[in-house]
Parts: structure tokens; sequence; C-alpha cells
């Protein structure tokens, strides 16, 4: 698991990909390193070697600044690194509150209509779109492949 | 050790869609059949839809991609020379288990593309061939919609009513109303209301990882209950790994690898393939013997050729209004058929279908892979805010027309279990497709804006969507181009039919599953009432 080093680096990242703003709270005011960071890993244990490598190029980098580490980073390894942190991030209470995000729900059905129905009766007074084809017996089974490379 | 022990009339390979019906006819019908399958069964509460953590499951194990799952039954699929990476799952319900269950039947002009349009290859059969057979499956499934569409013939009520379209829906269904553009509302393999003891849609949009509630109509829930009912016998959590053919040259069964890792043998009359386009293809070209050197059933070269895989474009569309979409089914809230016919004023041939859906949560938001750069910092909370509850997408599916060079291989040097070459995909997206993409684009920007969208955002390709893989043994009348006749049996060996997606010669431009369900059936009956001619 991420060892207490690499909180502190991933602290640093987070500082910086999730700043917080008007309707979200900063990362690093809730503890986003710590247990939400484990949680996220071990929902998707397959990206902690990535992250931890991640995380061990940073600290070789020195620290350096850190946007120009996260620009350094390829498409794949920036996925990978957001997905833990940004998954960690809002899977937390304060964060889903902020956001006015309660989860995916079951609602109740129904059972009033499905909606814009008066529009449905309008399109179902229009004339037919599809293509009628030719009758199958006239229509030779030739193989053609006519897109090129 | 290898033991001759089983026995069935009808060997099924894959419990996916077309395995599934085609062991329910075959059963009902009195036929002894025997299933076999490489995953297991789901029980409802294994999906992570009602987990709070469902988006980030659904990014890992419980993503579509199998060589991003990596499951107990999931074989590595070579991608890296495919434009589009391959999605399916391998268990009990095959694919119907992630599917957005969109269900769509094929237009009239998706058979004969040929001729209308002097592009692909006619189907030996057409729309109404299979139109009786659309019917039947869409009451075994349990298909929610609306009959009365005018970009379709005319046809029977739905076994269910719609599904409430959403606030979106009503807004870009008033935009097309005003545009005078084709919308109508999704036909979805979800049920509405309670139906044959499956319980209605609670709208939670997590159909994509499997349905906690059983109103998706994958068939683990929809078909294989009746199936097993009937008498079918299904086999989990075992592997084929080659098909087996007598000194008559017929097939004769398959060797498998159980769940205790014993190599077994089954012998069969029939042997009907529905393991996905990808599987179906993998395993013909593993079983190679002296007589077939190029894979079981193969004198035409065809198999694995002419591989579709419907490219994506989407645009999501950013609303100032407060729309709760990260609920709703996903699932189709509605579609349009305005593109999807052959036009000539484009630069293209055939067209799109293009399917409105609700976007997700917070990290679906963060995360959805745009043509723009990945928000960071401020600019990925303000992205979420925009996003979150406030938009809605359109994915625009392209009919992919075939061509041999888009194929299906087993590599030479990464190898499987069984010492046999992984499967390769090798496909790109072709000049016909990105033309039609590009227009595509173009035009759901003037439907998201009209329905007051303040800003979109596109995704030209998607490549992470490759849910519809086809045509990799196409049907046809003539043995030299075709794997399989019009009754899905082999030209080659009439004993073994294959009745999964590989068979289209074309893919339309609408969701593949009615329709394999529709030809799978039909196989299935032909099969029932010729079966003294296997």
């Amino acid at each position: 698991m991420i060892n207490e080093k690499s909180q502190e680096l991933m602290t640093n990242l987070a500082k910086y990909l999730l700043p917080g703003s008007e309707s979200q709270p900063p990362a690093v005011d809730l503890n986003i390193s710590g247990p939400p960071l484990e949680r996220a890993l071990a929902v998707r244990p397959d990206l902690e070697s990535v992250v931890t490598e991640i995380l061990e190029r940073f600290k070789e980098s020195g620290e350096c600044e850190t946007a120009n580490f996260v620009d350094s980073l390829s498409a794949s390894d920036l996925r990978s690194l957001l997905t833990v942190l940004c998954g960690a991030y809002f899977l937390l209470p304060e964060v889903r509150k902020a956001l006015g995000y309660s989860g995916q729900q079951a609602l109740t059905p129904s059972r009033g209509g499905f909606g814009a129905e008066e529009l449905v009766v309008s399109q179902m007074g229009k004339a037919k779109r599809y293509r009628t084809p030719p009758s199958m017996e006239s229509i030779p089974s030739t193989m053609v492949d006519p897109i090129p490379e | 050790m290898e033991s001759t022990d089983l026995r069935t009339e009808v060997l099924v390979i894959g419990a996916g869609l077309s395995g599934a019906i085609s062991s329910q006819r075959l059963a009902q019908a009195g036929v002894g059949v025997t299933c076999l399958e490489q995953g297991h069964w789901n029980a409802l509460e294994a999906y992570p839809g009602n987990k709070d953590d469902f988006e980030l499951q659904a990014m890992g194990p419980w993503n579509a991609n199998p060589n991003i799952r990596k499951g107990v039954a999931d074989y590595q699929i070579l991608d890296d020379s495919s434009d589009i990476k391959p999605l399916l799952y391998n268990g009990v319900g095959g694919s119907t288990v992630m599917f957005s269950a969109h269900w769509m039947r094929f237009l009239p002009s998706d058979f004969c593309s040929y001729s209308m349009d002097g592009v692909g290859v006619n189907w030996p059969i057409g729309y109404q061939d299979l139109a009786a057979y659309y019917l039947e499956t869409e009451f075994d499934i349990g298909v929610s919609g609306i009959a009365g569409d005018p970009a379709y013939p005319d046809r029977p009520a739905y076994p269910m009513p719609p599904l409430p379209i959403q606030r979106w829906g009503e807004r870009v269904a008033e935009a097309h109303h005003r545009l005078d553009w084709h919308w109508w509302p999704g036909s979805n393999a979800i049920t509405s209301q309670p139906y044959q003891g499956r319980r209605p849609c609670v709208q939670r949009s997590t159909c994509r990882a499997g349905c906690n509630e059983g109103a998706k109509g994958s068939v683990d829930q929809s078909i294989w209950p009746k199936a097993i009912k009937s008498g079918a016998k299904l086999m989990t959590g075992v592997r084929v790994s080659r098909l087996l053919v007598d000194k008559k040259g017929r097939a004769s069964g398959a060797l498998f690898v159980d769940a205790e890792g014993r190599t077994r043998q089954i012998k069969a009359d029939v042997v009907i393939m529905a393991a996905h386009a990808i599987g179906t293809a993998r395993l013909l070209l593993k079983s190679t013997s002296p007589a077939w050197p190029d894979g079981l059933a193969n004198s035409s070269g065809q198999i694995g050729r002419n591989l579709m895989m419907h490219p994506l474009s989407r645009m999501v569309g950013f609303f100032d209004e407060p729309m709760g979409s990260w609920q709703g089914h996903w699932g189709q809230s509605i579609y349009s058929l305005e593109f999807a016919e052959t036009r000539a004023d484009n630069d293209f041939v055939r067209g799109s279908k293009w399917n409105l859906s609700p976007t997700g949560g917070p990290l679906t938001a963060a995360l959805y892979p745009l043509d723009s750069v990945q928000p960071m910092g401020k600019n990925l909370h303000e992205h979420v805010d925009k996003w979150l509850g406030r938009s809605a997408l359109w994915g625009m599916t392209g009919e992919d027309l075939p061509h041999p060079n888009n194929h299906l291989i087993l590599d030479k040097d990464q190898l499987d279990a069984d010492g046999d070459g992984l499967p390769r995909l090798v496909y790109k997206t072709t000049e016909n497709s990105k033309r039609m993409l590009e227009f595509m684009s173009k035009r759901a920007r003037e439907s998201l804006l009209e329905a007051g969208a303040y800003e979109v955002a596109k995704q030209t390709l998607a490549p992470e969507a490759g849910w519809h893989a086809l045509g990799t043994c196409r049907m046809g009348d003539d043995p030299l181009n075709s794997v399989v006749d019009r009754w899905n049996c082999c030209h080659d060996i009439p004993n073994l039919l294959i009745v999964d997606g590989s068979v289209f010669p074309t893919s339309s431009c609408v969701n593949p599953a009615a329709t394999i369900a529709a030809v799978a059936a039909r196989a299935a009956n032909h099969l029932i009432s010729h079966r003294q001619e296997h």
C-alpha cells in the first residue's frame, strides 16, 4: 500500500489536480492521500503499481514544479493517476454533499407517461421514411469491398 | 486426462444472447441441448450499481473491456492493431450482462446495401424473413417501446410502453420537432413495468455494469431460466479449446477444460457456435487439422475477415437547467434515424443511428474522454459542475462497411492456455466512416444547440466503444465467399451452425442485439423442423 512518503507526494499532486473551487472543497482538506486513497486503490488494485511508479518518478524529479511534472506524464499515466485520485475524492460524503450528488439512486418508476407524447403523435403522422428494398429474389448476392484503405 | 463421458443432441458453445435464444427454442421443442459457457452466473447483488463506488468499479473490475477487467473467464484480445477496442462479457448472459440494452430492428435497406447503394454486400435474407422473429424475441426478452415510428415498416405493439424519456429527452425531442428531424422514444430491452416476474426499471442508470433489479433483459434473467426449465443443460466454468470432427467430416462435439482443470470431450449430433464474433472466429481458427489447416469450415478463407466494429462519435450538450441527468436508463432515452439512410448530397454512403443518453456521475464527468484536453485543477472542478446533472449525450453509431483487411487472426507469438495464438484484431476505420462521423458531429451539435445547450463538446471517434464486433463468419449463398448459408449452417460442415453476430454480412448503423436474437431464433426454428437432415 501507499507509504507515508508516497502519501506526502500524493498530497502535493492533489493540491494541484484538485485544488477546490467555490462548489467543491480542496482534496487536501479531506485527507485525500489517507483512507480515501486506500479505498480507491482497493477497488482498483490494478492501478497501484502504476501510481506507485508515478510517485517514485515525482520523488526523483525532486518534486519539481508540479505542473511541469504532470505535463510530462503520458496520457495513460495521467488517466491512471486521476482515476484513483478523483475516484477517492468523489466518493467522499463532503464532496457529494457539496455537489448535490447522492449517488445512483433507485427511483420510483413513473406511471404518468413517458413524456413528449404529443410530439410522438406528430411524428406518427409523418410520411414513412425508410427505403423499400427491391424484392429479395431480384437481388444478386454479390461480394464487393469498395472501401479503399 | 481425457474422458469421453458426455453426449448431447445439440451442443451450444456460449451462453450469451444467441446461445440462450437457441437453447431455449431447442429445449422447448424437446431437443436435448447442452450449452458450454466459460464464465459463470452473477447474482444481481454482485453488480456494483447499488454501491457508492459504482463509477470506480465500472472503470475497473466491471469494465466492459476484457483486457482491463481481466476476469477469471476472460481471454486476452490483442487490440494494439485496432482503432477500436473490443468490449464484451464472458459469463452467463454474455455481453447482454453489460450492454446498454438498446433494442433496435435493422432497417429494410440494411439487408441489401449493395443493391441499393452499391456498397457492402447483400444478405441472403431480408427484413421480411426476420419480422416474425423480431417480434417473438421482443416478447421473450421483454422490450419497452412504442410502435408507429415512421422510420420503420408497420409493426405490432411492443410488450411494454416506453421508459420515461426524461427532461433532456424532451428538450431534444422538441428541438427535432422544430428542425423537422426524426426522433423517437427509445426502444430498450428494459422493463417499464413488472414483466414475467421481473421488476421494472428504477432508473439508476447503471445498466452498463449489470442491473441490480433484473429489469434489463440480459439473457441470464430473461431467457436462461425458461430454457433451463424446459430442459436445457448449462455447464459453466468450462472452456472449449477446440471443436471435433468425425471421420465423415461432420462436427461431432468439442474438447473442453472443465472447472476442475480436466480436459474432457462432449459428443453431439449438431454443434452451434454462439461465442461472439471474436470468440467464434477464434475457436474455428484454433480448430485446425490436416483436413482443415486454415481453421475448421474455412475453405472460403473468410473466417476472421470483414470484421466490423461500429465506429462511434459522441457529442455532449451542456444546459443551464438542472435535469438530474446522472439518473435514467442507460439505455437510450430517445433515438434519431434522421441520417440513417444514404443521401445523395453526402460525401459518404450509408448512415448513422443516434441515441440520447444520461451522462453519469462526477467521476464520469471528470474523466470522460472528449477531444479536448483532460481538465485538471480548477478546470476539472468547473467541468464537473458544468456536466453533473446538466448535460445530455448523443452517441452516433456509423454503419461500418465490410472490408477483408479488417480482420481477426491468431497471433503467432503470443499464445493462450492451449498453446494457440491469442486473437489479434487488425482494424482500421475507413475513410467513409471518418467522413460520416465528421458529418454526424456537425449535425449533433446543431441538434443540441437547438435544444438549448449553451455549449457542446465532442469525441470524434470513441476507441473504447467496440461493443459491436460483427462479421467474421459471414452469411451468404456462395460457399466461395461466405462461411454459413442463409440458415446459419456452415457451407463446409452442415451440422455446424454459427448463430452469433459473426454471420452478419453488413452491420447496419443500429444496435445489433435485436437482429442477433432474431437470426438465432430463425436458425433454431429451422434446425428444429429439419433436424432429421442433420
